[in-house]
Protein backbone atom coordinates (compact mmCIF):
# COMPACT_ATOMS: atom_id res chain seq x y z
CA UNK A 1 0.00 0.00 0.00
CA UNK A 2 2.84 2.42 0.94
CA UNK A 3 4.34 1.50 -2.75
CA UNK A 4 1.01 2.71 -4.33
CA UNK A 5 1.08 5.70 -2.23
CA UNK A 6 4.46 6.41 -2.93
CA UNK A 7 3.70 5.99 -6.83
CA UNK A 8 0.50 8.11 -6.66
CA UNK A 9 2.42 10.90 -4.50
CA UNK A 10 4.84 10.95 -6.72
CA UNK A 11 2.75 10.93 -10.12
CA UNK A 12 0.46 14.12 -8.53
CA UNK A 13 3.38 16.11 -8.44
CA UNK A 14 4.99 15.55 -11.74
CA UNK A 15 1.08 16.79 -12.65
CA UNK A 16 1.19 19.66 -10.56
CA UNK A 17 4.42 20.78 -12.24
CA UNK A 18 2.81 20.31 -15.53
CA UNK A 19 -0.27 22.20 -14.19
CA UNK A 20 1.82 25.06 -13.16
CA UNK A 21 3.26 25.49 -16.37
CA UNK A 22 0.23 25.35 -18.14
CA UNK A 23 -0.83 27.78 -16.00
CA UNK A 24 2.34 30.10 -16.78
CA UNK A 25 1.78 29.62 -19.97
CA UNK A 26 -1.79 31.17 -20.67
CA UNK A 27 -0.05 34.70 -20.78
CA UNK A 28 1.65 33.77 -23.35
CA UNK A 29 -0.24 32.06 -25.69
CA UNK A 30 -0.29 35.09 -27.86
CA UNK A 31 3.44 36.42 -27.45
CA UNK A 32 3.22 39.61 -25.78
CA UNK A 33 1.82 39.39 -22.42
CA UNK A 34 2.47 42.94 -22.06
CA UNK A 35 0.08 43.83 -24.66
CA UNK A 36 -2.59 41.28 -23.54
CA UNK A 37 -2.47 42.54 -19.61
CA UNK A 38 -2.32 46.75 -20.30
CA UNK A 39 -5.16 48.41 -21.52
CA UNK A 40 -5.49 48.72 -25.80
CA UNK A 41 -4.73 52.55 -25.08
CA UNK A 42 -1.34 52.18 -23.57
CA UNK A 43 1.30 53.61 -24.98
CA UNK A 44 4.25 51.94 -26.97
CA UNK A 45 6.55 53.51 -23.94
CA UNK A 46 4.51 52.37 -21.08
CA UNK A 47 4.17 48.94 -22.87
CA UNK A 48 7.97 49.09 -22.71
CA UNK A 49 7.83 49.59 -19.36
CA UNK A 50 5.59 47.29 -17.84
CA UNK A 51 7.32 44.59 -20.34
CA UNK A 52 11.13 45.72 -18.32
CA UNK A 53 8.98 45.50 -14.81
CA UNK A 54 7.71 42.59 -15.26
CA UNK A 55 10.75 40.73 -16.46
CA UNK A 56 8.78 39.65 -19.92
CA UNK A 57 12.17 40.49 -21.60
CA UNK A 58 13.91 37.37 -19.82
CA UNK A 59 14.15 33.79 -21.23
CA UNK A 60 11.02 31.84 -20.90
CA UNK A 61 12.72 29.30 -18.75
CA UNK A 62 13.82 31.75 -16.06
CA UNK A 63 10.71 33.85 -16.25
CA UNK A 64 8.99 30.41 -15.78
CA UNK A 65 10.99 29.54 -12.66
CA UNK A 66 10.71 32.59 -11.30
CA UNK A 67 6.91 32.44 -11.58
CA UNK A 68 7.13 28.87 -10.18
CA UNK A 69 9.17 30.03 -7.24
CA UNK A 70 6.87 32.42 -6.37
CA UNK A 71 3.90 30.35 -6.94
CA UNK A 72 4.97 27.39 -3.93
CA UNK A 73 5.32 30.12 -1.96
CA UNK A 74 1.35 31.49 -2.66
CA UNK A 75 2.72 34.98 -4.53
CA UNK A 76 0.74 34.79 -7.81
CA UNK A 77 1.54 38.63 -7.88
CA UNK A 78 -1.64 41.20 -7.39
CA UNK A 79 -4.47 41.05 -9.43
CA UNK A 80 -4.45 44.23 -11.99
CA UNK A 81 -7.90 44.86 -11.46
CA UNK A 82 -8.56 44.40 -7.19
CA UNK A 83 -4.89 45.54 -6.30
CA UNK A 84 -5.20 42.85 -4.04
CA UNK A 85 -2.88 39.41 -3.45
CA UNK A 86 -4.02 37.11 -6.30
CA UNK A 87 -3.79 34.62 -4.00
CA UNK A 88 -5.87 36.07 -0.85
CA UNK A 89 -8.98 37.19 -3.42
CA UNK A 90 -9.00 32.74 -4.21
CA UNK A 91 -8.80 32.08 -0.73
CA UNK A 92 -11.86 33.98 -0.12
CA UNK A 93 -14.34 33.14 -2.09
CA UNK A 94 -13.10 29.72 -2.24
CA UNK A 95 -15.74 28.97 0.91
CA UNK A 96 -18.45 30.17 -1.41
CA UNK A 97 -17.39 27.27 -4.16
CA UNK A 98 -16.79 24.68 -1.66
CA UNK A 99 -19.97 24.87 -0.15
CA UNK A 100 -21.74 24.84 -3.75
CA UNK A 101 -19.91 22.11 -4.79
CA UNK A 102 -20.24 19.68 -1.60
CA UNK A 103 -24.14 20.82 -1.73
CA UNK A 104 -24.22 19.79 -5.28
CA UNK A 105 -22.18 16.77 -4.49
CA UNK A 106 -24.50 15.75 -1.66
CA UNK A 107 -27.69 16.63 -4.08
CA UNK A 108 -26.52 14.11 -6.77
CA UNK A 109 -25.61 11.18 -4.08
CA UNK A 110 -28.74 11.50 -2.42
CA UNK A 111 -30.78 11.53 -5.77
CA UNK A 112 -28.53 9.10 -7.79
CA UNK A 113 -27.85 6.40 -5.48
CA UNK A 114 -31.34 5.52 -4.33
CA UNK A 115 -32.61 6.10 -8.06
CA UNK A 116 -29.61 3.87 -9.04
CA UNK A 117 -30.38 0.98 -7.03
CA UNK A 118 -34.48 0.91 -7.22
CA UNK A 119 -34.34 1.34 -11.05
CA UNK A 120 -31.09 -0.72 -11.13
CA UNK A 121 -32.75 -3.45 -9.91
CA UNK A 122 -36.50 -4.00 -11.37
CA UNK A 123 -35.01 -5.26 -14.22
CA UNK A 124 -36.92 -4.44 -17.45
CA UNK A 125 -39.60 -2.68 -16.16
CA UNK A 126 -41.34 1.21 -15.95
CA UNK A 127 -39.17 2.53 -13.13
CA UNK A 128 -36.44 1.20 -14.85
CA UNK A 129 -37.71 2.69 -18.28
CA UNK A 130 -38.22 6.04 -16.27
CA UNK A 131 -35.09 5.78 -14.58
CA UNK A 132 -33.43 5.85 -17.85
CA UNK A 133 -35.34 8.38 -19.38
CA UNK A 134 -34.43 10.42 -16.45
CA UNK A 135 -30.76 9.81 -16.69
CA UNK A 136 -30.46 10.41 -20.23
CA UNK A 137 -32.59 14.06 -19.68
CA UNK A 138 -30.37 14.76 -16.97
CA UNK A 139 -27.09 14.39 -18.62
CA UNK A 140 -28.32 16.06 -22.00
CA UNK A 141 -29.60 19.15 -20.28
CA UNK A 142 -26.99 22.02 -20.25
CA UNK A 143 -25.91 23.49 -16.70
CA UNK A 144 -26.45 26.74 -17.80
CA UNK A 145 -30.01 26.12 -19.23
CA UNK A 146 -30.99 24.53 -16.17
CA UNK A 147 -30.20 27.09 -13.85
CA UNK A 148 -32.17 29.45 -15.87
CA UNK A 149 -35.02 27.03 -15.81
CA UNK A 150 -34.93 26.28 -12.32
CA UNK A 151 -34.78 30.47 -11.78
CA UNK A 152 -38.03 31.11 -14.42
CA UNK A 153 -40.00 28.17 -12.65
CA UNK A 154 -38.95 28.01 -8.85
CA UNK A 155 -38.34 32.03 -8.43
CA UNK A 156 -40.69 33.72 -10.87
CA UNK A 157 -43.43 31.67 -11.85
CA UNK A 158 -43.75 29.64 -8.19
CA UNK A 159 -41.64 31.93 -6.06
CA UNK A 160 -40.12 29.82 -3.67
CA UNK A 161 -36.82 30.13 -4.08
CA UNK A 162 -34.63 33.04 -4.24
CA UNK A 163 -33.12 34.13 -7.63
CA UNK A 164 -29.77 34.77 -6.66
CA UNK A 165 -27.30 35.49 -3.73
CA UNK A 166 -25.64 33.69 -0.60
CA UNK A 167 -26.16 33.19 2.81
CA UNK A 168 -29.26 31.22 3.52
CA UNK A 169 -30.29 27.47 2.72
CA UNK A 170 -32.91 28.27 0.68
CA UNK A 171 -30.53 30.43 -1.63
CA UNK A 172 -28.30 27.23 -1.89
CA UNK A 173 -31.10 24.92 -3.32
CA UNK A 174 -31.50 25.98 -7.19
CA UNK A 175 -27.46 26.31 -7.50
CA UNK A 176 -27.17 23.04 -5.86
CA UNK A 177 -29.48 21.19 -7.74
CA UNK A 178 -28.74 23.02 -11.38
CA UNK A 179 -24.90 21.67 -10.60
CA UNK A 180 -25.81 18.47 -9.10
CA UNK A 181 -28.63 17.30 -12.06
CA UNK A 182 -25.83 16.15 -14.25
CA UNK A 183 -23.60 14.19 -11.80
CA UNK A 184 -26.80 12.96 -10.52
CA UNK A 185 -27.62 11.24 -13.99
CA UNK A 186 -24.39 10.00 -14.07
CA UNK A 187 -24.34 8.18 -10.89
CA UNK A 188 -27.79 6.71 -11.33
CA UNK A 189 -27.24 5.64 -15.27
CA UNK A 190 -23.56 3.75 -13.80
CA UNK A 191 -25.38 2.14 -10.61
CA UNK A 192 -28.63 0.96 -12.57
CA UNK A 193 -26.53 -0.61 -15.27
CA UNK A 194 -24.08 -1.81 -12.57
CA UNK A 195 -27.20 -3.36 -9.85
CA UNK A 196 -28.58 -4.66 -13.36
CA UNK A 197 -25.16 -6.40 -13.91
CA UNK A 198 -24.14 -7.85 -10.35
CA UNK A 199 -27.60 -9.32 -9.94
CA UNK A 200 -27.48 -11.65 -12.21
CA UNK A 201 -24.24 -13.29 -10.84
CA UNK A 202 -23.68 -16.80 -9.09
CA UNK A 203 -22.80 -15.33 -5.41
CA UNK A 204 -26.49 -13.14 -5.87
CA UNK A 205 -28.27 -16.58 -6.72
CA UNK A 206 -26.37 -18.16 -3.49
CA UNK A 207 -27.56 -15.80 -1.17
CA UNK A 208 -31.07 -15.86 -2.64
CA UNK A 209 -31.12 -19.90 -2.59
CA UNK A 210 -29.94 -19.63 1.18
CA UNK A 211 -33.12 -18.01 1.78
CA UNK A 212 -31.88 -14.07 1.77
CA UNK A 213 -34.69 -11.51 1.14
CA UNK A 214 -34.62 -9.41 -1.57
CA UNK A 215 -34.04 -6.75 0.18
CA UNK A 216 -31.24 -7.77 1.93
CA UNK A 217 -29.24 -9.20 -0.92
CA UNK A 218 -30.39 -6.02 -2.94
CA UNK A 219 -28.68 -3.91 -0.16
CA UNK A 220 -26.03 -6.51 1.35
CA UNK A 221 -24.50 -8.09 -1.19
CA UNK A 222 -25.19 -6.47 -4.28
CA UNK A 223 -25.39 -2.75 -3.33
CA UNK A 224 -21.11 -3.00 -2.09
CA UNK A 225 -20.02 -4.48 -5.01
CA UNK A 226 -21.72 -2.30 -7.56
CA UNK A 227 -20.86 0.93 -5.52
CA UNK A 228 -16.94 0.48 -6.11
CA UNK A 229 -17.29 2.21 -9.85
CA UNK A 230 -19.36 4.81 -8.09
CA UNK A 231 -16.43 5.52 -5.89
CA UNK A 232 -14.35 6.70 -9.04
CA UNK A 233 -16.96 8.84 -10.74
CA UNK A 234 -17.82 10.61 -7.81
CA UNK A 235 -14.02 11.47 -7.87
CA UNK A 236 -14.54 12.60 -11.65
CA UNK A 237 -17.08 14.21 -10.85
CA UNK A 238 -15.82 16.70 -8.50
CA UNK A 239 -13.32 18.19 -11.04
CA UNK A 240 -16.87 18.52 -13.41
CA UNK A 241 -19.05 20.20 -10.56
CA UNK A 242 -15.64 22.83 -10.05
CA UNK A 243 -15.69 23.20 -13.76
CA UNK A 244 -19.67 23.78 -13.65
CA UNK A 245 -19.75 25.92 -10.41
CA UNK A 246 -17.80 28.76 -12.94
CA UNK A 247 -21.21 29.00 -14.67
CA UNK A 248 -23.43 28.14 -12.16
CA UNK A 249 -21.93 30.44 -9.68
CA UNK A 250 -22.15 33.33 -12.54
CA UNK A 251 -25.70 33.14 -13.43
CA UNK A 252 -26.40 32.69 -9.52
CA UNK A 253 -24.35 35.34 -8.72
CA UNK A 254 -22.98 33.14 -6.18
CA UNK A 255 -19.72 34.48 -4.76
CA UNK A 256 -17.53 31.60 -5.57
CA UNK A 257 -14.15 31.34 -7.14
CA UNK A 258 -15.67 30.26 -10.09
CA UNK A 259 -17.61 34.15 -10.53
CA UNK A 260 -14.47 35.65 -9.66
CA UNK A 261 -12.68 33.81 -11.97
CA UNK A 262 -15.16 34.17 -15.08
CA UNK A 263 -14.93 38.17 -14.25
CA UNK A 264 -11.08 38.42 -14.29
CA UNK A 265 -11.34 36.50 -17.35
CA UNK A 266 -13.64 39.27 -19.03
CA UNK A 267 -11.39 41.58 -17.44
CA UNK A 268 -7.84 40.15 -18.62
CA UNK A 269 -7.02 40.10 -15.28
CA UNK A 270 -4.27 37.50 -15.56
CA UNK A 271 -2.94 36.85 -12.12
CA UNK A 272 -5.80 36.44 -10.84
CA UNK A 273 -6.82 34.15 -13.70
CA UNK A 274 -3.38 31.82 -13.07
CA UNK A 275 -3.82 31.79 -9.24
CA UNK A 276 -7.55 30.81 -9.47
CA UNK A 277 -6.71 27.97 -12.64
CA UNK A 278 -3.58 26.65 -10.35
CA UNK A 279 -5.67 26.63 -7.09
CA UNK A 280 -8.55 24.95 -8.57
CA UNK A 281 -6.29 22.28 -10.31
CA UNK A 282 -4.00 21.81 -7.15
CA UNK A 283 -7.62 20.81 -5.69
CA UNK A 284 -8.79 18.51 -8.49
CA UNK A 285 -5.48 16.84 -8.88
CA UNK A 286 -5.63 15.94 -5.21
CA UNK A 287 -9.07 14.96 -5.09
CA UNK A 288 -8.26 12.14 -7.92
CA UNK A 289 -5.31 11.21 -5.73
CA UNK A 290 -7.72 10.84 -2.50
CA UNK A 291 -10.13 8.84 -5.28
CA UNK A 292 -7.38 6.22 -6.43
CA UNK A 293 -6.03 5.65 -2.81
CA UNK A 294 -10.18 5.12 -1.65
CA UNK A 295 -10.42 3.16 -4.77
CA UNK A 296 -7.63 0.74 -3.96
CA UNK A 297 -7.85 0.91 -0.55
CA UNK A 298 -11.95 -0.83 -1.13
CA UNK A 299 -11.15 -2.79 -3.77
CA UNK A 300 -9.34 -6.00 -1.98
CA UNK A 301 -8.81 -7.35 -5.49
CA UNK A 302 -5.98 -4.63 -6.06
CA UNK A 303 -5.05 -4.25 -2.11
CA UNK A 304 -3.95 -7.67 -2.30
CA UNK A 305 -2.66 -8.34 -5.41
CA UNK A 306 0.24 -5.76 -4.30
CA UNK B 1 -35.80 -7.43 -24.90
CA UNK B 2 -32.76 -4.92 -23.48
CA UNK B 3 -32.12 -4.53 -27.33
CA UNK B 4 -34.86 -4.21 -28.84
CA UNK B 5 -35.34 -1.36 -26.36
CA UNK B 6 -32.17 -0.09 -27.21
CA UNK B 7 -33.45 0.26 -31.09
CA UNK B 8 -36.76 2.05 -30.01
CA UNK B 9 -34.15 4.75 -28.22
CA UNK B 10 -31.92 4.52 -31.14
CA UNK B 11 -34.48 5.60 -33.16
CA UNK B 12 -35.90 8.42 -31.62
CA UNK B 13 -32.11 9.55 -31.71
CA UNK B 14 -31.97 8.99 -35.24
CA UNK B 15 -35.44 10.92 -35.88
CA UNK B 16 -33.99 13.59 -33.64
CA UNK B 17 -30.25 14.13 -35.45
CA UNK B 18 -32.41 13.69 -38.80
CA UNK B 19 -34.71 16.96 -37.75
CA UNK B 20 -31.73 19.02 -36.38
CA UNK B 21 -29.47 17.64 -39.41
CA UNK B 22 -32.32 18.39 -41.88
CA UNK B 23 -32.63 22.09 -39.97
CA UNK B 24 -29.22 22.58 -40.84
CA UNK B 25 -28.80 21.98 -44.87
CA UNK B 26 -32.40 23.40 -45.40
CA UNK B 27 -31.93 26.66 -43.35
CA UNK B 28 -32.11 29.49 -46.21
CA UNK B 29 -35.10 27.14 -47.64
CA UNK B 30 -37.02 26.44 -44.50
CA UNK B 31 -36.39 29.48 -42.28
CA UNK B 32 -39.52 31.88 -42.58
CA UNK B 33 -37.55 34.81 -42.20
CA UNK B 34 -33.68 36.44 -42.86
CA UNK B 35 -32.28 35.37 -38.66
CA UNK B 36 -30.48 38.85 -38.65
CA UNK B 37 -33.41 41.00 -39.59
CA UNK B 38 -34.44 42.66 -37.03
CA UNK B 39 -37.71 44.63 -36.57
CA UNK B 40 -38.40 46.68 -33.62
CA UNK B 41 -41.83 47.13 -33.52
CA UNK B 42 -42.58 43.16 -33.73
CA UNK B 43 -39.91 43.37 -30.33
CA UNK B 44 -40.91 40.71 -27.70
CA UNK B 45 -43.62 39.13 -29.26
CA UNK B 46 -44.74 35.64 -27.29
CA UNK B 47 -45.12 32.71 -29.27
CA UNK B 48 -48.26 32.27 -31.55
CA UNK B 49 -50.49 30.24 -29.27
CA UNK B 50 -50.11 32.44 -26.58
CA UNK B 51 -51.89 36.19 -26.32
CA UNK B 52 -50.21 38.76 -28.40
CA UNK B 53 -48.07 36.21 -30.75
CA UNK B 54 -48.74 35.51 -34.44
CA UNK B 55 -48.62 32.72 -37.03
CA UNK B 56 -45.71 35.21 -38.71
CA UNK B 57 -43.48 34.81 -35.93
CA UNK B 58 -44.55 30.92 -34.67
CA UNK B 59 -42.29 31.36 -31.59
CA UNK B 60 -41.85 34.55 -31.17
CA UNK B 61 -39.75 37.48 -31.75
CA UNK B 62 -36.34 38.48 -29.27
CA UNK B 63 -35.55 42.10 -27.91
CA UNK B 64 -34.32 43.49 -31.42
CA UNK B 65 -37.47 41.81 -32.96
CA UNK B 66 -35.54 38.81 -34.87
CA UNK B 67 -37.65 35.52 -35.39
CA UNK B 68 -36.36 32.98 -33.14
CA UNK B 69 -37.71 29.75 -35.14
CA UNK B 70 -35.50 31.41 -37.78
CA UNK B 71 -32.68 31.94 -35.53
CA UNK B 72 -33.36 28.15 -33.87
CA UNK B 73 -32.69 26.95 -37.76
CA UNK B 74 -29.52 29.02 -38.33
CA UNK B 75 -27.97 28.38 -34.77
CA UNK B 76 -28.44 24.37 -35.70
CA UNK B 77 -25.53 25.06 -38.36
CA UNK B 78 -23.04 26.46 -35.81
CA UNK B 79 -24.10 23.95 -33.11
CA UNK B 80 -23.52 21.21 -35.88
CA UNK B 81 -20.09 22.07 -37.85
CA UNK B 82 -18.56 23.33 -34.33
CA UNK B 83 -19.20 19.79 -32.65
CA UNK B 84 -18.71 18.04 -35.90
CA UNK B 85 -14.87 19.88 -36.92
CA UNK B 86 -14.01 19.53 -32.99
CA UNK B 87 -14.29 16.08 -32.98
CA UNK B 88 -12.83 15.48 -35.53
CA UNK B 89 -9.93 17.64 -34.52
CA UNK B 90 -9.89 16.31 -31.42
CA UNK B 91 -10.43 12.24 -32.26
CA UNK B 92 -7.25 12.64 -35.04
CA UNK B 93 -5.24 14.35 -32.23
CA UNK B 94 -6.72 11.56 -29.57
CA UNK B 95 -5.82 8.75 -31.98
CA UNK B 96 -2.53 9.73 -32.87
CA UNK B 97 -1.54 10.43 -29.49
CA UNK B 98 -3.07 7.32 -27.67
CA UNK B 99 -2.14 4.86 -30.61
CA UNK B 100 1.47 6.19 -30.00
CA UNK B 101 1.65 5.39 -26.35
CA UNK B 102 -0.09 2.22 -26.55
CA UNK B 103 2.20 1.03 -29.36
CA UNK B 104 5.67 2.55 -28.81
CA UNK B 105 4.76 2.55 -24.86
CA UNK B 106 7.77 3.22 -22.55
CA UNK B 107 8.13 6.97 -22.17
CA UNK B 108 6.49 8.35 -25.25
CA UNK B 109 3.26 6.71 -22.97
CA UNK B 110 4.32 7.88 -19.68
CA UNK B 111 4.96 11.42 -21.37
CA UNK B 112 1.48 11.30 -23.39
CA UNK B 113 -0.48 10.18 -20.08
CA UNK B 114 1.21 13.18 -18.47
CA UNK B 115 -0.11 15.22 -20.71
CA UNK B 116 -3.72 13.81 -20.61
CA UNK B 117 -3.28 13.75 -16.80
CA UNK B 118 -2.36 17.42 -16.64
CA UNK B 119 -5.07 18.28 -18.55
CA UNK B 120 -7.61 16.19 -16.55
CA UNK B 121 -6.72 18.38 -13.85
CA UNK B 122 -7.70 21.54 -15.42
CA UNK B 123 -12.05 22.15 -15.32
CA UNK B 124 -12.98 21.62 -18.91
CA UNK B 125 -14.95 25.12 -19.02
CA UNK B 126 -12.72 26.95 -16.74
CA UNK B 127 -9.57 25.83 -19.45
CA UNK B 128 -11.45 26.90 -22.64
CA UNK B 129 -12.30 30.24 -21.03
CA UNK B 130 -8.94 30.74 -19.99
CA UNK B 131 -7.61 30.17 -23.30
CA UNK B 132 -10.58 31.71 -25.16
CA UNK B 133 -10.35 35.11 -23.56
CA UNK B 134 -6.48 34.72 -24.11
CA UNK B 135 -7.17 33.93 -28.24
CA UNK B 136 -10.27 36.44 -28.26
CA UNK B 137 -13.66 35.08 -29.18
CA UNK B 138 -14.95 33.53 -32.97
CA UNK B 139 -15.37 30.21 -34.84
CA UNK B 140 -12.53 29.40 -35.52
CA UNK B 141 -10.91 30.07 -32.02
CA UNK B 142 -13.79 27.67 -30.40
CA UNK B 143 -13.46 24.88 -33.09
CA UNK B 144 -9.35 25.20 -32.23
CA UNK B 145 -9.91 25.16 -28.11
CA UNK B 146 -12.26 22.51 -28.37
CA UNK B 147 -10.55 20.57 -31.09
CA UNK B 148 -7.27 20.66 -28.54
CA UNK B 149 -8.91 20.17 -25.20
CA UNK B 150 -11.17 17.73 -26.39
CA UNK B 151 -8.50 14.46 -27.23
CA UNK B 152 -7.62 13.04 -24.00
CA UNK B 153 -10.91 11.10 -24.03
CA UNK B 154 -9.53 9.14 -27.16
CA UNK B 155 -5.96 9.09 -26.03
CA UNK B 156 -6.66 7.12 -23.17
CA UNK B 157 -9.43 4.62 -24.83
CA UNK B 158 -7.02 3.73 -27.61
CA UNK B 159 -3.85 3.19 -25.70
CA UNK B 160 -5.27 0.77 -23.29
CA UNK B 161 -7.31 -0.45 -26.67
CA UNK B 162 -4.00 -0.51 -28.89
CA UNK B 163 -2.09 -1.93 -25.82
CA UNK B 164 -4.13 -4.91 -26.04
CA UNK B 165 -3.83 -5.67 -29.54
CA UNK B 166 -0.03 -4.93 -30.01
CA UNK B 167 0.16 -8.78 -27.54
CA UNK B 168 -2.03 -10.18 -29.42
CA UNK B 169 -0.16 -13.05 -31.52
CA UNK B 170 -1.27 -12.11 -35.42
CA UNK B 171 0.33 -8.86 -34.40
CA UNK B 172 3.63 -10.19 -33.60
CA UNK B 173 3.58 -12.81 -36.56
CA UNK B 174 3.11 -9.55 -38.85
CA UNK B 175 6.09 -7.71 -37.08
CA UNK B 176 7.96 -11.29 -37.62
CA UNK B 177 7.13 -11.06 -41.32
CA UNK B 178 9.53 -7.60 -41.24
CA UNK B 179 5.92 -5.76 -41.85
CA UNK B 180 7.20 -1.93 -40.64
CA UNK B 181 5.85 -0.51 -37.58
CA UNK B 182 3.69 2.16 -39.47
CA UNK B 183 2.07 -0.81 -41.78
CA UNK B 184 1.05 -2.95 -38.75
CA UNK B 185 -0.35 0.47 -37.05
CA UNK B 186 -2.30 1.42 -40.16
CA UNK B 187 -3.55 -2.32 -41.66
CA UNK B 188 -3.75 -4.43 -38.64
CA UNK B 189 -4.38 -2.11 -35.76
CA UNK B 190 -6.41 1.12 -36.55
CA UNK B 191 -8.95 -0.99 -38.20
CA UNK B 192 -9.66 -2.83 -35.15
CA UNK B 193 -9.89 0.08 -32.77
CA UNK B 194 -12.02 2.04 -34.97
CA UNK B 195 -15.34 0.41 -33.70
CA UNK B 196 -14.41 1.98 -30.04
CA UNK B 197 -13.53 5.10 -32.18
CA UNK B 198 -16.52 5.54 -33.73
CA UNK B 199 -18.44 5.06 -30.41
CA UNK B 200 -16.46 7.54 -28.57
CA UNK B 201 -16.48 10.29 -31.15
CA UNK B 202 -20.35 10.11 -31.37
CA UNK B 203 -20.57 10.54 -28.04
CA UNK B 204 -18.44 13.31 -27.73
CA UNK B 205 -20.35 15.31 -30.17
CA UNK B 206 -23.14 15.90 -27.66
CA UNK B 207 -20.10 17.13 -25.52
CA UNK B 208 -18.93 19.30 -27.48
CA UNK B 209 -22.13 20.83 -28.96
CA UNK B 210 -22.76 21.69 -24.90
CA UNK B 211 -19.25 23.17 -24.81
CA UNK B 212 -19.41 25.60 -27.87
CA UNK B 213 -22.74 26.55 -26.44
CA UNK B 214 -21.38 27.63 -22.94
CA UNK B 215 -18.78 29.03 -24.41
CA UNK B 216 -21.04 31.21 -26.39
CA UNK B 217 -23.41 31.70 -23.26
CA UNK B 218 -20.21 32.80 -21.48
CA UNK B 219 -19.84 35.34 -23.99
CA UNK B 220 -16.33 33.95 -25.20
CA UNK B 221 -17.54 31.85 -27.65
CA UNK B 222 -18.97 32.31 -31.38
CA UNK B 223 -19.16 35.60 -32.74
CA UNK B 224 -22.07 37.67 -31.26
CA UNK B 225 -23.41 38.32 -34.96
CA UNK B 226 -23.52 34.70 -36.01
CA UNK B 227 -26.51 33.08 -34.47
CA UNK B 228 -26.10 30.40 -32.40
CA UNK B 229 -28.03 28.80 -29.93
CA UNK B 230 -25.41 29.38 -26.90
CA UNK B 231 -25.95 33.70 -27.81
CA UNK B 232 -29.81 32.92 -28.25
CA UNK B 233 -29.65 31.41 -24.39
CA UNK B 234 -27.57 34.66 -23.40
CA UNK B 235 -29.45 37.43 -25.28
CA UNK B 236 -32.53 35.89 -23.06
CA UNK B 237 -31.07 35.87 -19.86
CA UNK B 238 -31.75 39.01 -19.71
CA UNK B 239 -35.71 38.95 -20.56
CA UNK B 240 -35.82 35.88 -18.51
CA UNK B 241 -38.10 37.84 -16.09
CA UNK B 242 -40.39 39.25 -18.99
CA UNK B 243 -40.08 36.56 -22.52
CA UNK B 244 -39.30 33.39 -21.06
CA UNK B 245 -39.62 31.82 -24.76
CA UNK B 246 -35.90 33.40 -25.92
CA UNK B 247 -34.22 31.43 -23.33
CA UNK B 248 -36.47 28.34 -23.33
CA UNK B 249 -36.29 27.14 -27.22
CA UNK B 250 -32.28 27.07 -27.43
CA UNK B 251 -32.11 25.31 -24.34
CA UNK B 252 -34.81 22.66 -25.29
CA UNK B 253 -33.17 22.77 -29.06
CA UNK B 254 -29.72 21.83 -27.40
CA UNK B 255 -30.90 19.20 -24.78
CA UNK B 256 -33.62 17.23 -27.53
CA UNK B 257 -30.01 17.37 -30.06
CA UNK B 258 -27.71 16.27 -27.41
CA UNK B 259 -30.07 13.68 -26.52
CA UNK B 260 -30.42 12.51 -29.97
CA UNK B 261 -26.29 12.12 -30.63
CA UNK B 262 -26.95 9.98 -26.89
CA UNK B 263 -29.65 8.09 -27.89
CA UNK B 264 -27.54 7.09 -31.12
CA UNK B 265 -24.23 6.92 -29.48
CA UNK B 266 -25.49 4.42 -26.86
CA UNK B 267 -26.95 2.24 -29.22
CA UNK B 268 -23.74 1.98 -31.55
CA UNK B 269 -22.08 1.48 -28.00
CA UNK B 270 -24.00 -1.38 -27.27
CA UNK B 271 -24.20 -2.40 -31.09
CA UNK B 272 -20.23 -2.17 -31.68
CA UNK B 273 -18.56 -2.50 -29.21
CA UNK B 274 -19.84 -4.68 -25.93
CA UNK B 275 -17.17 -4.10 -23.78
CA UNK B 276 -18.23 -0.42 -23.86
CA UNK B 277 -21.87 -1.85 -22.46
CA UNK B 278 -21.73 -0.79 -18.82
CA UNK B 279 -19.56 2.32 -18.92
CA UNK B 280 -21.19 5.47 -18.51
Amino acid sequence: MLDILWHRLRRALLVILGVSLFAFMIVHLTGDPAVLMLPPDATIEQVEEFRQAMGFNDPLWQQYLRWLSKAVRGDFGLSLRHQQPALALIAERMPATVELTVAALLVALLLGIPLGVWTGSKGNSLPSFLGSIFGLLGQSMPVFWLALMLQLLFGLIIPIFPLTGRGTISQLVMPAIALGLYTTATIMRLLQSQMGEVLQQDYIRTARSKGLSYTRVVFKHALRNALLPVVTIVGLQLGTLLGGAVITESIFAWPGVGRLLVQAINNRDIPLVQAGVFVLAIGIVTINLVTDLLYTWLDPRIRLQR
Amino acid sequence: MRLMLTCKRALVGVCLLILVTSMALLAPLIAPHDPGEQNLAARLQPPAWLAGGSLQHPLGTDHLGRDILSRLIYGSRISLLVALIAVAVSGTIGTLLGVAAGYWQGRIDSFIMLLADVQLAFPFILFALAVMAVLGPGLRNVIVVLGITGWVAYGRLLRAEVMSLRAREYVEAVRALGQTDGKIILRHILPNVMPSLIVMASLRVANMIIAESSLTFMGLGVEPHIPTWGSMLADGRAYITSAWWLATFPGLAIMLTVLGVNLVGDWLRTTLDPRLRNTV
